[in-house]
């Protein structure tokens, strides 16, 4: 770690961070990681760019005569006090009053001691800035990284209610179950980016990180991580009353220690990867837009009323045009249309599931969610274009019958399924969208059946009722291909990041005392270029390098569709097999039968081919181990209890599953199983 | 022939509505289960239950939406009324908040379904008799002034629910007789099974008439 540090400041000083540098810099230089301390201040400045901004203060008055000005310095006073080495404390106290006063002058606002600014301040206060580079910096953050309406029933909160919905409904359910809502607990979290229930050494790793990624929406992950890490014990406060279980929740962050900041950083970027990410466009400018743009934009979102995350239908169709192997959100979708409605038209992928057969016959109707599950699963076995882990439910955007969706996502919902969302507008979105390509786009589509067809040669009276919908779709299909491209990008930079992070976090999970990998050969960036190809699994283009080592391997090719399908599995996960020579990590999937555990290898999900990498008998295993930090890494130790020297282990498995309690669960049991067996016989 | 799904001869459409954790998914499990579900999850926008019932001689269908009480999920189930013959609102006879929320409860409901839709007022968790904070009398009253019907009911111990569900049902029945509802209008909530009833219409709204063949 040391050496490390040593090594990016040295860079650092080559690159003379200071005078020019700006957010790329930093990340060239610190790598989205936790930033040297003494290029912490500029770093910062650089990140949040108001390196050189000029001195908006000049226009302070300097008169100190706002109706709450004893709170404001009795507040700023304490906050000088509770750090420890601050040099010099009488000019931080006089810096923060002239900030709070100027900044609540400037905006109109009044100061509120909850309102989580000074707790924002303090941090930056250990930076030894000017009062210019202080407001600077303050003025920045407050803009960019606080989302607006952080209050009793803000958007936030109902945002981040949904969010927490999608990749955890059970944990949603028992929360809303209990009336304890988002905004009760995480108020502080977002005011001031966990600022106020931090240690200061925590706060400045996180920041360092959070303004590297630049995501103003980060912070609804790192929320989310945190809660979804502490699932167990919340559920466990079942008998708890309302007033216990908000405060072991507020307490939360306060557990988090610097080092666990980098994994707990890339574990928000990998959740963040994994959900739909149309909600950030619905959302950026009623949380961090300006004043104005929000004023524009309110008539349109309603976020306390959403049933569960919304999906505009271009990132649906984006998410089917691209590879299979891309790893952006991938979709299962959901017709739920009267068949008739399907009939005349649906997008060739998508899976028809009636919602009024539920009313009609429920017995049909949970037969039809049985192999919806089953088809779900086949495909992504498969690996076939329509394979989703993200179940997008697609209505037919008219009231009428939408309440038969409603009711069909709601019976999802209750039943704990996670990746759960709507397509906004239904299906007459998805018609608008594709109205110059619709008999390319659209299975079987019928004009003359098809109520879009027949509704748009016929009365526009039922478009007025949603004039904003088609304004936004308007909108969405001018910029459509733009938006696409544009989207395919961002999405694919961010999750190679997350990739990395993940891959780097791997291999330093649980080898504290191994030096980092970087040697003063390294040049700076040469780690990302050489990332792709540790995960190329994951990425078409890069595929070469795989198959071509893969051709060396001596371990037996099979079709990975048929193998999973095999009558003596039992059982099979997803997951991450990490090599231990070289810590790199491999798309695999673990298979049980009865006595076997086997690694498969994923060589290519497009011709379905996989390699048999290890069977090992279960009754090999003698020790199933979890990361304590990251409960998806799971080490599988294999030996013999030998009489003389006890437990021998002769050879360690590691894996990241995605789904890892799931799958010990299911390990265990089986090992139980065949040792139940060798016992009796 | 007559077996399974089709062996009734009308279908009514009820709603339960009421504040969040006045027990309406407890009612509903109750009368179509007959157990009572302790440690129940919040419901998230509707859930639907099924239950045939007689009256009068006659099998009837009732097809029971749930809704989900709190207020976020309130535009989801007002799409829910249209269409509902019967309404059950629901309050906690041990919490007077759920009582004093009744009368938007109610406007919700004359707004949003029709004339004819019959409403009863159900006071659960009558066996809490103890921790009471909504008088008998008083409800009674409420209901006697909005025209609503009224009983207090335990979804605990069973009380009264079975009479609340059929109540409404025998009042939707006479309604039918009376002919003050029509079945014919969109959106009545009452369907009518053709294969076993003597009135022999599809009263779902669409007309066969066109395809028949004695019509030309």
């Amino acid at each position: 770690m040391a050496d490390d540090e040593e090594i990016r400041s040295g860079i650092a000083e080559d690159n003379g961070l200071g005078e020019n540098a700006d957010i790329e810099t930093v990340r060239k230089i610190s790598k989205y990681r936790t930033i040297a301390n003494e290029l912490r201040p500029e770093s910062w400045k650089a990140c949040l760019a108001v390196t050189g901004k000029a001195n908006v203060l000049s226009g302070f008055d300097e008169l100190y005569n706002l109706p709450e000005q004893n709170e404001i310095r009795d507040k700023c006073e304490s906050i000088v006090e509770s750090l420890d080495d601050l040099e010099n404390r009488l000019s931080a106290v006089s810096d923060l009053e002239a900030i709070i006063t100027f900044y609540c002058k400037s905006k109109n606002l009044s100061f509120d001691p909850n309102n989580g600014w000074l707790e924002v301040l303090k941090p930056m206060l250990t930076m030894g800035y000017s009062r210019t580079d202080l407001y600077n910096v303050f003025y920045a953050f407050l803009s960019k990284y606080t989302p607006r309406e952080c209050k009793k029933d803000g958007k936030p909160f109902h945002l981040f209610r949904l969010l927490l919905l999608y990749h955890d409904p059970e944990l949603c359910s028992f929360l809303d179950t209990r009336r304890i809502t988002p905004d009760l607990y995480a108020q502080t979290w977002f005011r001031s980016m966990f600022s106020s229930c931090c240690d200061m050494e925590v706060i400045q790793s996180m920041w360092d990180v959070y303004f590297q990624h630049a995501d103003s929406f980060l912070i609804f992950f790192l929320a989310l991580v945190i809660l979804v890490n502490a699932k167990d014990q919340i559920v466990g406060m079942m008998n708890d009353d309302k007033e216990s279980i908000l405060e072991t929740l507020q307490a939360l962050p306060g557990a988090l220690e610097a080092d666990d900041i980098e994994d707990f950083c890339s574990l928000a970027q990998y959740y963040s990867s994994k959900t739909p990410q149309s909600f950030r466009m619905d959302y950026e400018i009623p949380l961090f837009g300006s004043t104005l743009a929000v004023q524009r934009h309110e008539l349109v979102t309603n976020v306390a009323q959403a049933l569960c995350l919304p999906v505009v239908v271009s990132e649906l169709l984006q998410a089917n045009q691209s590879s299979s192997q891309s790893d952006c959100v991938r979709y299962f979708l959901i017709d739920c249309r009267p068949a008739e409605q399907y009939n005349a038209g649906h997008l060739p992928v998508a899976f028809h599931l009636d919602a009024q057969l539920m009313l009609r016959n429920p017995s049909e109707f949970s037969t039809t969610v049985q192999a919806l599950f089953a088809t779900q699963s086949q495909a992504l076995a498969t690996g076939s274009v329509a394979a989703g882990e993200h179940l997008c439910f697609i209505g037919s955007g008219r009231d009428a019958e939408d309440k038969y969706l409603h009711m069909v996502v709601s019976h999802f919902l209750q039943r704990d399924v996670r990746y759960v969302s709507i397509a906004k507008g239904g299906y007459k979105s998805l018609h608008k969208l594709l109205e110059n390509f619709l008999s390319d786009a659209l299975k079987e589509h019928c004009p003359k059946n098809c109520l879009e067809c027949s509704d748009e040669n016929g009365s526009a009276s039922s478009m007025a009722s949603n004039s904003n919908l088609l304004d936004d779709i308007k909108k969405e299909k001018e910029q459509a291909s733009n938006l696409i491209n544009k989207w395919s990008s961002a999405l694919k930079s961010k999750s190679a990041v997350m990739k990395d992070k993940v891959t780097r976090y791997i291999k330093n999970e649980g080898n504290q005392e191994q030096p980092r990998h970087v040697s003063s050969s390294d040049k700076v960036g040469k780690r990302y270029r050489n990332m792709s190809n540790v995960f190329s699994i994951g990425d078409d283009e890069d595929e070469e390098p795989m198959v071509a080592k893969n051709k060396s391997d001596k371990s037996e090719i099979v079709k990975l569709g048929v193998w999973l399908e095999k009558p003596e599995v039992t059982k099979y996960f997803e997951c991450q097999h990490i090599s231990r020579q070289d810590n790199q990590s491999f798309e695999s999937f673990l298979v049980l039968t009865e006595s076997f555990l086997f690694v498969l290898r994923v060589i290519s999900r497009k011709t379905n081919q996989a390699s048999v990498q290890a069977k090992r008998p279960l009754s090999s295993i003698v020790k199933i181990t979890s990361n304590k930090k990251r409960q998806e890494i799971i080490t599988l130790k294999y030996g013999v209890h030998d009489e003389a020297n006890g437990l021998v282990i002769n050879d360690v498995d590691r894996f990241f599953i995605p789904n890892a309690s799931q799958a010990t669960k299911h390990i265990k049991f089986a090992i139980m199983k065949v040792l139940d067996a060798l016992e009796v016989s | 022939m007559a077996a399974g799904p089709y062996n009734y001869s009308y279908i009514f459409k009820y709603i339960i509505i009421g504040d969040m954790g006045v027990g309406k998914s407890c009612l509903l499990h109750q009368f179509t289960e007959k157990k009572f579900m302790a440690d129940c999850p919040h419901t998230i926008g509707v859930e639907f239950g099924t239950r045939i019932i007689e009256v009068a001689g006659q099998k009837i269908k009732l097809q029971i939406w749930d809704t989900a009480g709190q207020e976020r999920f309130r535009a989801v189930t007002r799409s829910y009324y249209r269409g509902a013959a019967g309404a059950l609102m629901v309050y906690d006879i041990t919490r007077r908040t759920t009582y004093n929320h009744l009368s938007s409860w109610l406007t919700d409901a004359r707004n949003l379904t029709n004339p004819n839709t019959v409403i009863f007022l159900i006071g659960n968790k009558s066996d809490l008799d103890a921790q009471r904070d909504v008088t008998y009398d008083e409800a009674k009253q409420f209901a006697e002034e909005n025209g609503l019907m009224f009983l207090e009911c335990s979804a605990k111990t069973g009380e009264n629910v079975e009479d609340a569900f059929l109540d409404t049902a025998k009042k939707i029945y006479k309604n039918i007789q009376d002919g003050s509802l029509d079945l014919n209008a969109a959106e009545s909530g009452v369907q009518h099974k053709p294969s076993n009833g003597p009135r022999g219409a599809n009263l779902g709204g669409e007309s066969s008439g066109n395809k028949d063949p004695c019509s030309c």
